[in-house]
């Protein structure tokens, strides 16, 4: 689960990744050689994310400072601030608090996730102007996050299970020795009919992801770079989304950033929001 | 009471130094009507308003203090509104909170029948009226999905009632009292009063719903008199235990809500003064909302709420409530742009009574990081009201309303 918010938050510098590795870690290289020597292109793209997850679980809780840059195709910039909390939920999908602290209308604002692994996550929204909190359905997957090229079913945790997945193959992309999967979405409200995605290898986290409308047609592109080591886990450290049919970008940049955080489940209720 | 917990506040919280957070809004706002043709109401205001909040934190301990100022002379709207006031502290298990307060009991958008333990400032916004803190302390028991909150309200805190000129006041009179009743239907000058509350909050997987008792005086079903001079009106507040909850079940392409109340008043009418009747009576509003995404990151949300008063009769129903039996289609339309724009349009129609209906639109954007602009339009499609008869929407007969507000934060 932990490799959902890999998905959306790690990052690299890209000038450093010519002098590290490439390479697996050695023992995720044995186990992964040892299960794809039996599987098909269907089952290996599978493995490899299971593998992916695996190693990227236990991180206990993660804390973010982040910057959302949008861009109009003019180059007119604005700048969102926003703080994140993760908590690994065993079994489960992760749980996570984003809390705005601009524009000035919304600050205070904090949307509640508890992702699920198969079924819809469950989402609620507090409005501090009103002190509400509203559940709210998450069917609206594909709508836009601030304004931003981000849809919030990116911003989501990227659970195994909600995808079929498969394996293209291995390429080298910006240097980097990466396996590419095919991604489609089970879930037939997300605003995506397929991903085409770069899995660093060292890094255990995308370089890229192609988005595809469901039209098929190519919709976004998103960078993952800067990623930084925190003990045993990456993370990127900044995003870059471009819109490839308006020309918009948005870019997500990480300002701090804290692993294995002792969250109490209980701080991601329903009733601490309010708090 | 309210002077020690204020003491109690300033003292702990500057004991520990700075550790505030705030939040401010000014609000410039106009609202301008169609001409009523009548010489003692006001047809065009302008306010300005200011809202802070400020919250502190400081280990277990953590208070907040929101307060409301507007200045609205020509439509003697001028107040000075407290909205809360709190100090908590968090124990493993439990919290304490103890002061002005200000809950949301709230799952549907328009109709709120469990959402009563505020009282509310009636010259505000006419579908969504500003609350008031209750003063109160109330103990919190958490676990992971659910939450017990026991209250105890000590003191009365009333309505804010539109002034006799603003338009928005539907008895055309001068409120001069509000004042709890007695069990004979008297008026009692008392402020402290005994009020209680319970409530039970939890989310099982696709369902969240509470349920709650509450033992207090009812300020969203008041009986007002009118005495000797019939400019005047009496407000009483009955006493009520109301037992209450809401729902809210989130299906695969759209929620349902529920919010429900039963009100069982100690207080029978017992004199011969013209008022309305507050009878025993369930209030129960549920509704359907269906989300759907548009292209380009934009979506939309419609509405449908229905809300009925059940135990009264028809005339009984109309003189208690303004929304007795009542159907609400809405819409709103977030486009989730840089700017935020939005657009909310509903219809409120009367099932009972003929030819009444609220239209309601509103549009809000952002100018800039820091202002955002709101424009509404409302009107009011009601029969002309007939003598004394001020039920339902007669008193806003064709009203039409313009309102439009900047709003600077800091």
């Amino acid at each position: 689960m932990q490799f959902t918010y890999l998905l959306m938050f790690s990052f690299v510098f890209l000038f450093e990744t010519h002098s590290v590795s490439t390479s697996l870690p050695s023992n995720i290289q044995s186990t992964l050689e040892a299960q794809l020597a039996t599987a098909n292109p269907a089952s290996a793209g599978l493995v490899i994310s299971k593998i992916y997850e695996q190693h990227n679980n236990g991180f206990k809780g993660e804390y973010g400072e982040m910057q959302l840059v949008i861009m109009n195709a003019q180059n007119d910039k604005v700048t969102r601030v926003m703080t994140q909390k993760i908590a690994e939920v065993n079994g489960e999908g992760d749980r996570s608090i984003i809390e705005f602290a601009s524009p000035a209308d919304v600050k205070g604002t904090r949307l509640l996730t508890h992702t699920m692994k198969t079924k819809k996550n469950k989402q609620w929204l507090y409005l501090p102007s009103i002190k509400r909190v509203k559940r709210i359905n998450s069917r609206n997957q594909a709508v836009s996050f601030m304004g931003s090229e981000f849809y919030y079913e990116d911003l989501a945790s990227q659970e195994v299970e909600k995808y079929s997945h498969k394996l293209i193959g291995s390429e080298v992309l910006m240097g980097r020795s990466c396996f590419l999967l095919e991604r489609i979405p089970k879930d037939k409200h997300s605003g995506y009919s397929k991903l085409l995605v770069w899995l660093d290898k060292q890094f255990l986290g995308p370089l890229k992801i192609d988005y595809f409308d469901r039209k098929r047609e190519l919709l976004k592109t998103a960078i993952f770079s800067n990623y930084k080591q925190h003990g045993k886990w990456w993370r990127q450290n900044k995003i870059i989304m471009s819109n490839h049919q308006t020309s918009k970008e948005s870019i997500i940049v990480w300002t701090g950033q804290e692993l294995e955080k002792n969250y109490k489940s209980k701080d991601f209720s329903k009733r601490n929001l309010r708090n | 009471m309210i002077h020690c917990l204020l003491l109690l506040l300033c003292v702990t919280v500057s004991s520990w130094g700075s550790n505030w957070k705030h939040h401010f809004e000014l609000h410039q706002e106009i609202r301008s009507f169609n001409n009523d043709q009548s010489p003692f109401t006001r047809d065009n205001s302008y306010s300005i308003k200011l809202h802070n909040r400020s919250k502190w934190k400081h280990n277990r301990w953590s208070a907040n203090f929101s307060k409301l100022l507007r200045r609205d002379p020509s439509d003697h709207r001028d107040s000075y509104l407290i909205q809360e006031l709190w100090i908590r502290k968090d124990f493993d298990n439990f919290s304490i909170t103890a002061g002005s307060q200000i809950h949301d009991w709230t799952a549907l958008e328009a109709f709120h029948p469990a959402d009563v333990i505020n009282a509310r400032n009636l010259d505000s916004d006419f579908e969504r009226p500003e609350k008031i803190g209750e003063w109160m302390l109330n103990l919190e028991i958490p676990d992971e999905e659910s939450v017990w909150n026991l209250y105890y309200m000590p003191h009365l805190q009333t309505q804010m009632f539109p002034k006799i000129n603003s338009r928005l006041n539907p008895l055309r009179t001068s409120i001069v009292n509000i004042q709890i009743m007695d069990s004979s239907s008297n008026l009692i000058p008392e402020q402290k009063v005994e009020q209680f509350g319970i409530r039970y909050e939890t989310s099982r997987d696709d369902l969240d719903y509470s349920f709650h008792y509450l033992n207090h005086y009812d300020r969203q079903n008041s009986v007002l008199f009118t005495q000797n001079n019939m400019n005047n009106t009496h407000v009483g507040l009955p006493k009520v235990e109301q037992i209450g909850g809401t729902l809210v079940s989130i299906f695969d392409d759209s929620s349902f809500k529920l919010e429900w109340a039963y009100r069982n008043y100690s207080n029978k009418i017992q004199h011969n003064l013209p008022s309305n009747k507050v009878l025993d009576h369930a209030s129960i509003a549920a509704g359907l909302e269906f989300p759907r995404q548009l292209n380009h990151g934009a979506e939309i949300i419609y509405l449908v709420e229905l809300q009925t008063l059940v135990g009264p009769s028809s005339q009984e129903r109309a003189q208690m409530n303004i929304f007795q039996r009542d159907l609400l289609l809405g819409a709103r339309f977030a486009r989730n742009d840089i700017q935020g724009t939005q657009i909310t349009g509903s219809m409120i129609f009367d099932l009972e009574r003929s030819k009444e209906i609220l239209s309601q639109l509103s549009f809000s954007r952002r100018i800039n990081d820091m202002q955002k602009y709101q424009l509404g339009l409302r009107y009011i499609d009601a029969p002309p009201k007939v003598s004394l008869d001020t039920s339902g929407l007669k008193p806003f007969h064709n009203d039409f309303q313009i309102t439009g507000s900047l709003i600077h934060y800091f």
